[in-house]
């Protein structure tokens, strides 16, 4: 037995004594990539083809479950890829910069255009200049929540898709109390949303909220959204659907599947919810219990001064793709990124190899199904498994199989969720951001529900929740935030 | 003449209190077996039947097409392959290794047992934590390997306690009967010993056993090739929804239904459950009794 063990021991530090030593002329990109996508095997003609192109051994490896704290175990155990995607924002990647695990990119941009391209749109995330990995914000520019709603149950009640906050009241109540699937009974609701404090920005961007992440007071500083004058305003009116028992009691229970799973069984009329990919799924799940059940989305309602609307916030986290100190050739690992950035590479790994994967006829693109199933790309016209999760992901790209039978709707739905999306004052996330947002958004989510339960007035609560919020390490954050903001004007 | 009664008059209250006994077990029986029962009745059903009730008793519209799906996917076959082998192996390996430890360091005559014993005990009240185990599963090459499953857990210090008990309190006199026939130091702990510890056996078999049939953890922190995967990781990342994919469209499985999550569900733990009724028939008490006379 011991035999057989030192035996077994010695097989598998011979093998990855072979493998280190064949990664000597590699570049090992460590990432947690699309954690569903095809599996790349050793014969991928897309990796084949870069590794052509460029001279080099690419090694891809996605961490399982997108675990962002897997790659950085593995940074911080000195397990250093040549090329590693991690969260941005957060205190792994900070530490990464701070510690020397990743250089500076600034000396390759005048050679590799796509790179500097890059590099400059998100100009604001070099640290004292220096720009150490590519960024990936997601929904930085372009949004995809909107509000869906039954559009058989509003069909039924003689309605239209509500424009303005009185009209979503209206809706929503006749949602609630008209019964709206016609099955005699009060069984429904009208709104729901996800824990733990719904999406109801709706309602704070109809009644004038501004941004993204903070708002500005008189004096131009940043202050935190509620204590934006369109705050209690936008809370009464939440409150006023509360109290009127159209917002689904359950919400503060709902996680993602559970919410679609009450739109699907006709328990709720409108939830707020990422439509593109997903229209055509919710429609036709809603259809199997309901045939002639539709989907309709529109822009979010105005508040009272006929103008105001949004949903969406810019996005300010996402992924960075850095190269490590540890890369023995950091000049082939930035070219390989460049063609990751450039049109050219987004063809490759989206499209696949002209003649074999597809064929283009003018501007009409066929795709050739069973050749792409033969390396990493995914079934019906969608991308190759290098194609998203570091740099781009298909929102981002507004990536969408010609060949797919809800494309038009997927990408109207995102022309209106971006039409109401919401810049950010403050691009980059501070340090202190990273440090205190969860703790003092939880402290908001409190007040929130204690707001709307009853358990406290508005107004009281909202001065409780700024007293509270700013002594817990709020003030230090937004004095932080207001030199950054001064900064960057 | 009166009819002669066989059965003990019993009070009142004692019927009331067998009646609510019944009751409350049965309700605890039934919490613990229902949330099988509806995973086990959601797998089978379609997406409509799923939807169209929130009980699921039996299910109202057949379909098979959850375990369709699971099956066409080739990873599950070498998940499946890999979970097998990780179990068996491993847990013969962890037997092989806890069952020798263990018995020498029931030898309470031997010098240095105690110390031995304290250095086994230390390791499960510290741990060296994730990063520097991690850094030693590195350096000894066992990165993206199924031994990363396999050899850092060889020996469970509790199930190890667990045997060095039951072999202490084993009478003196059975292994000097054995020594006194001729019998090597060995040969009394393959012929004695462990055939007269079956039941301890077996008990940590089973929990060995079912630690690497459920263990994704290790897979998540030493594994990132797919084709080493256990049936655990594989199944997880085909429920795990990536939010940042469920928001922007990428290849996440949020297109799979609750039937085929629940078909997942089902087809890790079947395998393992199939495994209790055969360790069940070794859960005996009583080998050792009237061994030892007078």
């Amino acid at each position: 037995m011991k035999k057989f063990l030192s035996l077994l021991l010695s097989v598998a530090l011979l093998l990855s004594v072979c493998s280190s030593a064949m990664a000597a002329s590699s570049i090992h990109w460590l990432t947690p990539g699309d954690t569903a996508a095809e599996v790349v095997e050793d014969d991928d003609r897309i990796i084949a083809a870069i590794n052509e192109k460029f001279d080099i051994d690419l090694n891809v490896e996605y961490v399982p479950e997108g675990s962002t704290e897997k790659v950085n175990v593995a940074m911080a155990s000195g397990d250093f890829p040549d090329i590693v995607t991690g969260a941005y924002g957060t205190t792994a990647t900070q530490s990464w910069i701070e510690n020397g695990m990743v250089i500076s990119l600034n000396q390759y941009m005048d050679k590799y255009p796509n790179l500097k391209a890059w590099l400059d749109t998100y100009s604001w995330a070099a640290i004292d200049g220096q720009h150490y990995g590519l960024p990936f914000i997601t929904q930085y520019s372009v949004a995809n929540t909107l509000i869906g709603m039954r559009g058989d149950w509003l069909e039924k009640l003689g309605m239209d898709y509500p424009t303005n906050l009185d009209e979503m009241k209206a809706v929503l109540t006749a949602f609630t109390f008209n019964d709206p699937d016609g099955d005699g009974q009060q069984n429904t609701f009208g709104f729901s949303g996800q824990k733990p404090v719904a999406n109801f920005d709706w309602v704070f961007y109809a009644y004038g909220r501004q941004y993204g992440d903070y708002e500005l007071n008189a004096n131009g500083e940043i202050i935190p959204f509620f204590e934006h004058e369109s705050f209690i305003p936008a809370m009464t009116y939440i409150k006023e659907l509360w109290d009127a028992g159209v917002i689904d009691p359950e919400f503060v229970l709902n996680d993602s599947s559970k919410l679609e799973e009450k739109f699907f069984q006709g328990k709720i009329g409108a939830m707020p919810h990422a439509m593109y990919r997903h229209v055509a799924r919710l429609e036709n799940s809603t259809k199997s219990l309901f045939p002639e059940a539709t989907l309709v989305y529109g822009l979010p309602p105005v508040g009272p001064d006929g103008t105001s609307f949004g949903m969406n916030k810019a996005g300010r986290s996402g992924m960075m793709t850095c190269i490590t100190a540890a890369c023995k050739d950091p000049e082939k690992a930035v070219a390989f990124l460049d063609f990751m950035v450039s049109a050219e590479g987004n063809d490759l790994v989206r499209l696949g190899i002209e003649g074999i994967h597809y064929t283009k006829n003018g501007e009409e693109i066929t795709m050739n199904e069973e050749e792409r199933s033969k390396d990493a790309f995914s079934p019906s016209g969608w991308a190759h498994a290098l194609a998203w999760g570091s740099l781009y992901w298909p929102l981002e790209s507004g990536y969408m199989p010609a060949t797919d039978p809800s494309r038009d709707r997927a990408l109207e739905s995102i022309e209106l969720a971006t039409a109401a999306q919401k810049p950010s004052l403050v691009k980059q996330k501070t340090a202190l951001e990273v440090e205190y947002s969860s703790a003092l958004e939880d402290i908001y989510n409190q007040y929130f529900i204690d707001m709307l339960y009853g358990n406290v007035s508005i107004e009281e609560g909202t001065a409780k929740l700024c007293e509270e919020w700013r002594s817990q390490g709020g003030e230090d954050m937004l004095a932080e935030l207001n030199a950054v903001y001064a900064a960057s004007k | 003449m009166k009819k002669t009664q066989n059965k003990i008059r019993r009070s009142l209250g004692s019927k009331i209190f067998d009646a609510l006994n019944l009751l409350f077990l049965g309700l605890l029986a039934f919490s613990t077996v229902y949330p099988f029962w509806d995973s086990l009745v959601v797998s089978f059903s379609s997406l409509k039947g799923y939807l169209s009730s929130s009980v699921h008793l039996w299910p109202s519209e057949w379909s098979l097409e959850g375990y369709r799906y699971m099956f066409s996917n080739p990873t599950l076959w070498t998940s499946y392959a890999n979970s097998i082998f990780i179990t068996l192996v491993g847990t013969l390996i962890n037997m092989v290794l806890t069952i020798m430890t263990s018995y020498v360091l029931s030898k309470t005559y031997l010098r240095g047992h105690r110390l031995l014993t304290f250095l086994c005990v230390f390791t499960m009240m510290f741990s060296g934590g994730i990063i520097p185990t991690y850094m030693v599963i590195k350096d000894v090459g066992l990165l993206n390997s199924v031994w990363a499953m396999i050899i850092p857990t060889a020996i469970s210090t509790y199930n190890m306690i667990i045997l060095r008990n039951f072999f202490s309190g084993m009478p003196k006199e059975l292994e000097e009967s054995a020594t006194l026939d001729g019998c090597t130091e060995i040969g009394v702990l393959f012929r004695i010993v462990l055939p007269v510890s079956i039941p301890a056996i077996t008990t940590v078999t089973l929990f060995y056993a079912v630690e690497h049939w459920n263990d994704f953890f290790s897979a998540i922190m030493y594994i990132n090739k797919q084709k080493s995967w256990p049936l655990q990781l594989f199944l997880r990342s085909m429920l795990y929804e990536n939010e940042a994919a469920y928001q922007s469209g990428g290849e996440s499985l949020y297109l799979l239904g609750q039937p085929m999550k629940m078909a997942a569900v089902m087809m890790a733990i079947i395998p393992i459950m199939c495994a209790y009724p055969f360790f069940q028939k070794y859960f005996t008490k009583g080998v050792m009794t009237g061994a030892v006379k007078g």
